[in-house]
């Protein structure tokens, strides 16, 4: 409306003066009138007409007062000059505010601008008045209501200008010049009235002479009905012909507003093309009338046309900028009236647009303007959506609900970030709508961004609490995706679950909720796990590890998930480089569990070394071992298990040296229990070095193991305590079998059987008895003795004293003899008397021994004791002789009770020598100085005594004899009793055959015939 | 969530247990029986390095074959077979073998290990007879005659309980074993327990008819102590089978003297080369028999041209001087 009225005014400041039909009116004093001065800012050429208008309003003015104002052609006269006037102090004026710089303009008081021109409008609207009033029936009146009616609507009194002009063509003759003026001029107003169809008759009426001047101005109002009614090629004719016509110059130039509207009018006609060639023809782009014309048309709220206008440029537009300049338009009327199909669709190709030329294709304000409307309309459907429009129509909402995803998506893209507010609300937007993947999607986009910001940014909470309603929502079917292979088909769905669990983690660092923390940890555990991705998984349970020490249980589960990964895709290398970190206690887990892992850790090292050793390549196999003994990285368990193991390999392929040293040192480092499972390989090796010669080994092996059995409870310990103390017997470490052997006798825990012990006595002793003498030899054996005799007998034990007797005996410690003799051999020789315990053939000769020496001391005494004369003497000696021989038989008899072959033998031959001396001296007893007869009855006397003493002898030699060849006595005095007498009288002969090494004949082989 | 977790971890560790459970017998090592012994099979090298991939095939013992033989194959002289009573000594026992004949019986790669052992064994050389049982071992583990020469070797080298040990060892494959039992009774004579030793050989006498080497030692033994007729009876059928035997000719005329049968003494002594007869240990009791025999001058003749004492066992030599000195006074009475 407002572009019209300029329009008119514009065109009414065109009209030339002569056209102006000027009155005066009545009342007016119109002497007053100021016909007066000039400003002397006018223009000159205005001010050439005002001074005419001045001179004519004068000279009129005078001859009107001289006819006392009563000529109506006269005021008619004076009221068009006013007007004139009027119109151009007003021309000057506008050009005067036109001048003011445009901000300063607001401050203008446009009353007081106009105040000039005003007034002689008034002026000439009081002479219209006044003729009127004055000459009712004036046959001009027609044109005195054209002032008025032009005044009207000056004064922006449009009803009355409208009802003067009314007059005014119903005064005006009939074909005159004011009665079409009038017309046209209400017509004009019809339009501005939007009577189209009324003002279209007063044109088709009226507009006639193509020649007036003025013909194209009307006849743009006249097309411009013409459109109006949808008359588009009357219209686009008659705007064409205007155009031409304004060209030529010989009319009122309307080319220009032409030009504005008739890009409309091709538009709306269909005929855009033509349109188009039209502009170019005339070397005007047609897209900016298009645009003017759409503007002016939305403002008129014609959104349909202007919508078809901007379709058209859309269509015709030959380079991207053209086409922005109507889409963005396009886009905001686009969006009127909810068409969001429409308006979305513009939007996208927007974005296309952008994307094909760069970011920079849109300036600021444009992409202000697409934004804001973008912004508008998903608001629109936000709502919608939130306040249940479409609730029950769902197809609807869920095709709502993806255009304000794509809605936010653009203005994503516009604002050129992935804005946090954005996201969010697409997250808001797809979870109202159930479409849970792709409100964690947003959510997900929404939490990246927030989470760069800080902990505090608002959207940090709200999108992850956003992803965490998605995932913990019992309609999302995540537990359908971990179990099912849904998503193993879909790896950006798995991704961006992995991310949301991330991300939520993230953003739990700032808050304190482990508990919830926890559980994400575990989802986002198993997701990896899913995956394949185990190196995250990892990654997880070290977090769970820091963040949750305590939570051992859930800790435990993945560390065995891992494990088990690792298994199953036979990663031998992470699968103990995992292993070793549940061992070495970095990975949390029950001590039960970790027991296990290690031996797992250490079955499968072994594994791969066992492989070696069972495909016989035992070299390998010990290397294997080796390493994993000397890998700092191996725990104390594989270490002792390699040694071991290196043990039995070098056992098997028969290197002793090396069995041994391995053998120690497995020893050392295994448990006892240890040692007591694998004793039967113990008592092998052990056995087996001693058959091979490596006894020492063997002795050191058995030793060090029976301290651990001892421990470890083994029942097998006599076997290990007797093989080790043979063995160092067998090297000669008599101490250190003395050791052992006291080991086994003092240690409870050794459980060494009582007998065992006492065979292990008995060896010892019989060393002992077999080493060569010394004092310190004997020394050591008394110590020896001290220890294993406890009071009860042991067999050997007697034979030992008895050694240790001898030894005293050559040493000339006879009281040490002596005691051992009595408070020893005898004692215990008594004490096996009375509990009737058979005592050892060997320690019986001791005791013999014993009694022998007696037996020999008392044969010594007997032979010293001499006969001699006088008789008394000789009775008296003899008769105690006889006595003596007579306890030398019991003492003989004592020694015979002993039961020892030897010392029987030794017994009967002092019995029989002192019998046979005995006898023999009393049978060669001289008496001395006397009578032969005496002498002669004396021997015969003496010799018939002597008789039964011979007699005895022989019979006690018989005895001996007998006993000797009966029982196989061994004694070296066997010759005494079993050679011929012959050898008496010189050498007994004796046989030394065995005393020599080389003499003793070793048997080989079994011999055959 | 949760329950896939635990369940997992249930699998998990029980997978794991089960792989643990085989870990755990292996990975502590293996239970080893005799059977994993594969055998050494190589040279006497103790270097490890040498791997034996195969298992020593175990040599069966055979008692009808328990003897040596083919003396040929090793140098040995007809006339060292035949003055061994035609190497039926020989048969059972390399005793009476010099040091030539040992060392030639060493020097055959392709002889008979338990032969070439032995011999090594008597040549004194205990290395090389270390390094044989390492390498022979676990072929001749079931042979009791291995132990038993091992036993001897100990013996030999002034070992007595690892001697007694091997002998035992051998009686376990064959508690009747004659070769162990004599030479226990060898070991027991040699610790002064000569019952034992009588009880040892009469237990081979009894259970083996053929063997000569015991049968000696049990004549000895009587001979020791004076139980002559035992003696003479045990040698009288020895030097049947071993006419030629040295010593058994020695051993049947002390007996022959130790019973007062002077002349059938004398004789015998005669049929020992002169050389023998001069070793002390042997002409002693020639000399006391040329003295009881009358030949006095003859005795003393070889008193002049004896030979120094033998320094062997230190105990015994005592008595055997005393012994000597005393048939040497009565000789030259």
């Amino acid at each position: 409306m407002k572009k019209i009225v300029i329009i008119a005014i514009f065109l009414f400041l065109l009209l030339p003066p002569t056209s102006i039909t000027t009155w005066a009116k009545e009342g007016t004093n119109l002497d007053n009138l100021d016909v007066g001065a000039a400003d002397a800012s006018l223009s000159e050429r205005r001010k050439q007409i005002l001074k005419i208008n001045d001179e004519e309003l004068k000279e009129t003015n005078r001859l009107s007062k001289q006819l006392r104002h009563n000529d109506p052609n006269l005021l008619l006269r004076i009221a068009e000059l006013f007007l004139e006037k009027a119109r151009l102090m007003q021309e000057e004026e506008n050009e005067q505010y036109l001048k003011i710089n445009p901000s300063a303009r607001v401050k203008v008081d446009k009353k007081k601008l106009h105040e000039n021109s005003m007034h002689f409008f008034k002026e000439a609207q009081k002479t219209g008045e006044y003729i009127l009033k004055k000459h009712p029936n004036f046959d001009k009146r027609g044109e005195v209501y054209y002032i008025l009616a032009f005044n009207a609507k000056e004064f922006g009194d449009m009803p009355s200008s409208k009802k003067f002009f009314q007059l005014a063509a119903k005064h005006a003759p009939p074909n005159s010049g004011v009665s079409n003026r009038a017309n046209l001029a209400l017509a004009e107003m019809l339009i501005s009235e939007e009577k189209y169809q009324d003002a279209l008759q007063i044109y088709q009426r009226e507009l006639r002479d193509e020649k007036d001047k003025w013909w194209t101005k009307d006849a743009y109002n006249y097309a411009w009905a013409c459109y109006r009614v949808n008359r588009h090629d009357q219209s686009i004719e008659l705007f064409r012909k205007i155009y031409d016509l304004s060209k030529k110059g010989q009319h009122v130039d309307m080319s220009s507003a032409t030009l504005n509207v008739l890009a409309l009018v091709y538009a709306d006609a269909g005929r855009i093309e033509e349109g188009f060639r039209f502009y170019e023809s005339q070397n005007h782009g047609m897209f900016k009338y298009l645009l003017r014309m759409s503007r002016q048309l939305q403002e008129k709220g014609e959104h349909t046309k202007a919508e078809r206008i901007l379709e058209a440029g859309i269509k015709i537009a030959k380079t991207p900028q053209d086409e922005k300049s109507f889409l963005i338009p396009y886009l905001d009327i686009s969006g009127k009236y909810d068409n969001f199909e429409k308006h979305l669709m513009t939007a996208l190709k927007l974005k296309k647009m952008q994307e094909a030329q760069g970011d920079s294709f849109f300036d600021s304000d444009e992409k202000q303007k697409i934004v804001s409307s973008i912004q508008k309309m998903s608001s629109v459907l936000q709502k919608q959506l939130v306040d249940r429009t479409y609730e029950e129509v769902g197809d609807i909402k869920e095709q709502k609900g993806k255009m304000v995803s794509v809605y936010l998506d653009l203005l994503a893209y516009f604002q050129n970030k992935d804005s946090e507010e954005i996201s969010l609300v697409k997250g808001e937007n797809y979870y109202l709508l159930g479409k849970y993947w792709a409100a964690l999607e947003a959510y997900v986009q929404c939490s990246g961004p927030a989470l760069k910001k800080g902990p505090d940014n608002k959207f940090l909470k709200l999108c992850s609490d956003g992803i965490l309603s998605v995932l913990d929502n019992k309609k999302f079917d995540i537990n359908a995706f971990v179990d099912g292979d849904t998503l193993n088909n879909d790896p950006a769905k798995r991704s961006l679950l992995l991310t949301a669990y991330q991300r939520y983690l993230l953003y739990l660092k700032h808050k304190s909720n482990p508990a919830l923390e926890l559980k994400i940890y575990q989802r986002l555990f198993s997701l990896y796990y899913k995956e394949g991705k185990i190196k995250e998984c990892e990654e997880i349970l070290n977090r769970v590890r820091s963040a949750h020490p305590k939570e051992i249980k859930i800790q435990e589960s993945m560390a065995g998930l891992i494990l088990d990964f690792f298994k199953k895709n036979k990663d031998q290398q992470n699968l103990e480089r995992f292993a070793r970190r549940i061992e070495s206690g970095e990975v949390l887990v029950a001590a039960e569990y970790r027991k296990k892992v290690s031996e797992y850790l250490l079955a499968m090292k072994f594994k791969s070394v066992e492989e070696s050793s069972i495909k016989g390549d035992k070299n390998s196999a010990i290397n294997g071992y080796i390493d994993i003994f000397e890998d700092k990285q191996s725990s104390s368990m594989a270490k002792r298990n390699a040694a071991y193991n290196i043990t039995l390999l070098y056992y098997e392929i028969g290197n002793m040296d090396k069995t041994y040293w391995w053998g120690e040192k497995a020893i050392s480092m295994m448990e006892s229990s240890e040692i007591v499972q694998f004793e039967p390989t113990w008592i092998l090796i052990t056995t087996e070095m001693f058959h091979l010669g490596f006894q020492l080994y063997s002795a050191n092996l058995a030793e060090k193991l029976l301290d651990k059995l001892c421990i470890g409870g083994s029942t097998k310990t006599k076997i290990f305590y007797k093989n080790g103390i043979v063995m160092l017997l067998a090297e000669n470490k008599l101490e250190e079998a003395i050791k052992l052997f006291q080991l086994g006798r003092t240690q409870q825990k050794c459980k060494i059987p009582e007998e065992s012990i006492r065979e292990m006595a008995i060896e010892i002793n019989k060393s002992y008895l077999l080493t060569s003498s010394s004092g310190a030899r004997y020394e050591s054996f008394e110590r020896f003795l001290r220890i294993i005799d406890n009071g009860q007998y042991l067999p050997t034990l007697l034979k030992s004293y008895g050694v240790l007797r001898n030894a005293y005996i050559r040493a000339g410690r006879h009281e040490l003899a002596n005691d051992i003799a009595n408070n020893k051999i005898l004692k215990y020789y008594q004490n096996a008397k009375k509990s009737k315990v058979n005592l050892d053939l060997d320690d019986l000769e001791e005791v013999a021994d014993i009694r022998c020496d007696d037996l020999a001391k008392f044969a010594a005494e007997l032979r010293k004791l001499e006969l001699r004369f006088p008789e008394a003497d000789y009775n008296r000696l003899l008769q105690q002789k006889l006595q003596m021989i007579s306890e030398l038989t019991k003492r003989a008899m004592v020694v015979f009770e002993v039961g020892s072959g030897i010392g029987s033998v030794r017994a009967y031959i002092e019995i029989i020598r002192a019998y046979d001396e005995l006898a023999t001296e009393i049978e060669t007893f001289n008496p001395g100085d006397r009578a032969p007869e005496y002498v002669k009855n004396f021997k015969e006397a003496m010799i018939s005594l002597a008789a039964p003493l011979r007699q005895k002898a022989s019979e006690y030699r018989q005895e001996a004899t007998s006993i000797i060849k009966k029982n196989s006595i061994l004694s070296i005095n066997n010759g005494y009793f079993l050679l011929p007498d012959q050898f008496k009288r010189s050498v007994i002969p004796q046989y030394f055959g065995f005393d020599t090494i080389d003499a003793v004949i070793l048997m080989d082989r079994k011999g055959g015939e | 969530m949760k329950k896939i977790l635990l369940m997992s971890v249930i699998l998990g560790i029980t997978i794991s247990c089960s792989s643990v459970d085989q870990g755990n017998n292996r990975g502590l090592g293996r239970q080893i029986d005799s059977s994993d012994l594969s055998g050494s099979g190589r040279d006497s090298d103790r270097d490890s390095d040498k791997v034996v991939k195969k298992r020593v095939k175990e040599i069966a013992y055979d008692s009808l074959k328990d003897y040596y033989s083919d003396w040929k194959m090793y140098g040995i002289d007809d006339n060292v077979i035949t003055k061994n009573n035609n190497g039926i000594l020989l048969k059972e026992t390399l005793w009476p073998l010099d040091k030539d004949d040992l060392q030639k019986i060493t020097e055959n790669k392709e002889g008979d290990p338990l032969l070439v052992l032995s011999s090594h064994c008597y040549l004194r050389d205990f290395a090389t007879a270390s390094q044989m049982l390492l390498k022979y071992n676990r072929q001749y583990r079931k042979n009791p005659a291995f132990w038993n020469i091992m036993g001897n070797c100990y013996y030999l080298g002034g070992h007595l309980l690892k001697a007694k040990l091997y002998y035992n060892k051998a009686l376990e494959l064959d508690e009747n074993y004659p070769s162990a039992i004599s030479n226990l009774g060898v070991l027991y004579m040699r610790e002064g327990r000569d019952q034992k030793a009588l009880t040892a050989w009469l237990k081979v006498y009894k259970t083996t008819s053929f063997s000569l080497t015991p049968l000696a030692n049990l004549a000895r033994i009587y001979l020791k102590y004076a139980y002559i007729d035992k003696a003479e009876k045990l040698l009288e059928s020895l030097i049947e089978r071993a006419p030629e035997d040295v010593a058994l000719k020695n051993d049947l005329a002390t007996a022959y003297l130790m019973g007062g049968n002077i002349d059938k003494a004398y004789r015998l002594y005669k049929s020992i080369p002169l050389s023998k007869l001069k070793q002390r240990n042997i002409g002693v009791n020639y000399l006391l028999t040329l003295k009881l025999a009358g030949k006095q001058n003859e005795a003393l003749a070889l008193l002049e041209n004896m030979a120094p004492f033998d320094e062997g066992n230190s105990s015994a030599d005592k008595r055997f001087r005393d012994y000597y000195y005393k048939v040497e006074k009565f000789v030259k009475q």
